[in-house]
C-alpha cells in the first residue's frame, strides 16, 4: 500500500471510529446523485440545499464529511512536509490522476477525492473558522475533480436563463458577473449561478446550477437594493441565500453565448473572439481549482470554439442591461436567425 | 557546441492555441500569458524542439535583429518559468513549413488573477501537525 492509500484508510477508519451521529443527505447534481454522510455540523450544504433529493438507493458518488470541533473528532496527522502543500491547497505528494489531496489553510478544511472508487473525504476543523466565501460556495475543489471524472466542468462563471436558454457570464472577479445575475434575476430571468457552474459540454452545452447563493459587494447592493431572508457577509461582499421561489425555476438550461462583462461608460454590446472567451473563463478557473491543469483548459478551449462570446458594456441602468441580455439571447437563437 | 532546445517544465504550465493567439498559463506563480502572430509561432516551434537557428529559419526578416529578438523572446520564457532547457534531440520536422514575415515576438504578462493563489502555503504548524494560518490583525 502506497502512503497516499494509507492516508485515504486512515482517513476513513477515523471518520469510521467518530461516534458522532450521523446524518444522510442526497444531493442530485447535473442529474447526478451524491450521498453525503455527514457527522457534525453540516453547515458546508447550506448553499446546496435546492438540490436535495429524497434518499437516493443508488448514489454514484458518497461523500464523508466531518466537523472536527462538533466531534471531538481530530484530522488524522498529515504524512507530508509542509513545502508539499501547493499554492492552489493541493498536495503535491497527495495528488495524482486518481486522486486529489487539498488543504485549505485559510479555511481549515482537508478535502481528499477518489475517483476510481467515487469518494471523497472532507474534515472541517472548525465550522466557526468556515470563512464566508466558503460557506457561499463550498466543496469547490470536490466539484471540480468529480466534474472530470463525470465528463461534466465545474466554471468560475455565472449564469441566467430565460425560457431554457442561458448565457455564460465569464470574468475576473469584479468584472460584473454578479451584478449582472442580479439585474436579470430582478428581471425576470433564472438564476442559475453568479461564480460557479457545472456545465456539460455535449452538444448542445448545458449549464447547471451548483449553489443557492449569490454574492454582491456592499458597494454593488448599494446600488441594486437586493434583499433575502438570509444572508452572511465579511467586510467585501455580502452572500444572500437566495429563497425557494427563486429557486423554484429550472437549474438548468442550453448555452447560447458566453457573455464577458465589464463596467462601461455606455451600456453597449460588441462581438469578440473565443480567444477572448478563453482568457476570461480558463485561467481564473483553473487557478482556483486545486489539481486542475491540461485536460480542464483544453475542455474549455473546445467549449469556447463552440458558443458565441459578447462583450457587455454595463451602466448604472437596469433597463438597458436587460435590452441587452435579450438581445444576446435573440442574436445567438437559431429559430430567430432562421427568420432573420 | 549544441543548440539549447526547451520544454514545458511540469503540469503546472498549460497552454491552449485558437485563432492563432496561444494563451498560457504559471499555475504556481498565477501569471497568465498571450502570445500573437510570430510569437505564437515562436511557442509553437519551441514545444516542437526546435533551436533557436531552427527557430529563425521559419522566418523571413533581418537575421541579426531576429536572432537577438527571439532569443530575447525565450529568455523571457525561461524567466516566466513557462519552459525550461531540455536535452532532448533537436527536432527536424519543420524544414517544410513555408517561411513567415517576422514580426518581434511579444509576450503580454497579466498579472490579475495572482491573489487567487495562496500567497504563502508554509505557515506553523498546530499540534496535529497540520499546518495554520497565522492570526490576521483586524
Amino acid at each position: 500500500m502506497d502512503r497516499l492509500a494509507a492516508f485515504e484508510n486512515d482517513l476513513l477508519e477515523a471518520w469510521q471510529r467518530c461516534m458522532a451521529h450521523e446524518q444522510i443527505v442526497d444531493l442530485c447534481l447535473a442529474d447526478r446523485t451524491v450521498r453525503f454522510r455527514i457527522k457534525g455540523d453540516a453547515c458546508l450544504l447550506d448553499a446546496l440545499c435546492h438540490a436535495q433529493i429524497i434518499e437516493s438507493e443508488t448514489p454514484i458518488w458518497t461523500v464523508y464529511m466531518i466537523d472536527a470541533s462538533d466531534t471531538s473528532c481530530p484530522m488524522p496527522s498529515v504524512p507530508w512536509t509542509l513545502d508539499a502543500f501547493g499554492r492552489r491547497t493541493e498536495v503535491a505528494n497527495g495528488t495524482d490522476e486518481r486522486r486529489l489531496t487539498s488543504f485549505n489553510i485559510d479555511s481549515g478544511i482537508l478535502t481528499y477525492v477518489e475517483v476510481v472508487k467515487k469518494i471523497a473525504i472532507v474534515w472541517i476543523r472548525s465550522r466557526t473558522a468556515v470563512p464566508m466565501y466558503e460557506r457561499a460556495a463550498p466543496l469547490r475543489h470536490f466539484f471540480n475533480r468529480w466534474a472530470v471524472s463525470e465528463g461534466l466542468m465545474f466554471l468560475h462563471a455565472g449564469a441566467i436563463a430565460q425560457d431554457g436558454r442561458a448565457l455564460l457570464l465569464a470574468g475576473r472577479g469584479g468584472s460584473g458577473k454578479s451584478t449582472t445575475a442580479f439585474l436579470a434575476m430582478q428581471g425576470g430571468w433564472n438564476f442559475l449561478a453568479d461564480d460557479y457552474c457545472i456545465v456539460d459540454p455535449s452538444e448542445p452545452p448545458v449549464v447547471y446550477r451548483v449553489y443557492s447563493t449569490c454574492k454582491l459587494t456592499h458597494s454593488a447592493n448599494d446600488w441594486i437594493g437586493y434583499e433575502d431572508a438570509r444572508q452572511i457577509s465579511d467586510p467585501d461582499k455580502i452572500a444572500f441565500f437566495l429563497n425557494d421561489t427563486t429557486l423554484s425555476v429550472p437549474g438548468r438550461a442550453d448555452i447560447r453565448s458566453i457573455v464577458l462583462p465589464a463596467i462601461g461608460k455606455e451600456a453597449l454590446l460588441t462581438p469578440t473572439s473565443a480567444v477572448s472567451a478563453m482568457r476570461a473563463l480558463a485561467p481564473s478557473t483553473l487557478l482556483q481549482s486545486a489539481g486542475a491543469g491540461r485536460d480542464e483548459f483544453r475542455r474549455i478551449s473546445d467549449l469556447v470554439r463552440r458558443i458565441p462570446a459578447v462583450h457587455l458594456h454595463l451602466v448604472k441602468n437596469r433597463r438597458a442591461v436587460l435590452i441587452l441580455l435579450n438581445q444576446i439571447l435573440q442574436l445567438n437563437d437559431p429559430i430567430v436567425r432562421a427568420e432573420v | 557546441m549544441t543548440e539549447m532546445t526547451y520544454k514545458i517544465p511540469g503540469p503546472h504550465v498549460v497552454a491552449e492555441t485558437i485563432d492563432g493567439e496561444t494563451i498560457a498559463i504559471n499555475l504556481e506563480t498565477g501569471r497568465y500569458f498571450s502570445m500573437c502572430d510570430s510569437a505564437a509561432t515562436i511557442w509553437q516551434l519551441v514545444m516542437d524542439g526546435c533551436t533557436i537557428s531552427r527557430i529563425m529559419a521559419k522566418f523571413e526578416g533581418d537575421v541579426r535583429q531576429m536572432g537577438s529578438e527571439i532569443a530575447s523572446f525565450i529568455q523571457q520564457l525561461v524567466d516566466e518559468g513557462l519552459v525550461a532547457s531540455s536535452e532532448a534531440e533537436t527536432s527536424e520536422a519543420p524544414d517544410a513549413m513555408r517561411k513567415m514575415a517576422y514580426a518581434t515576438p511579444r509576450l503580454e504578462v497579466y498579472t490579475d488573477l495572482q491573489d487567487l493563489l495562496i500567497l504563502d502555503p508554509i505557515h506553523d504548524v498546530d499540534e496535529q501537525g497540520w499546518p495554520r494560518a497565522k492570526t490576521r490583525a483586524v
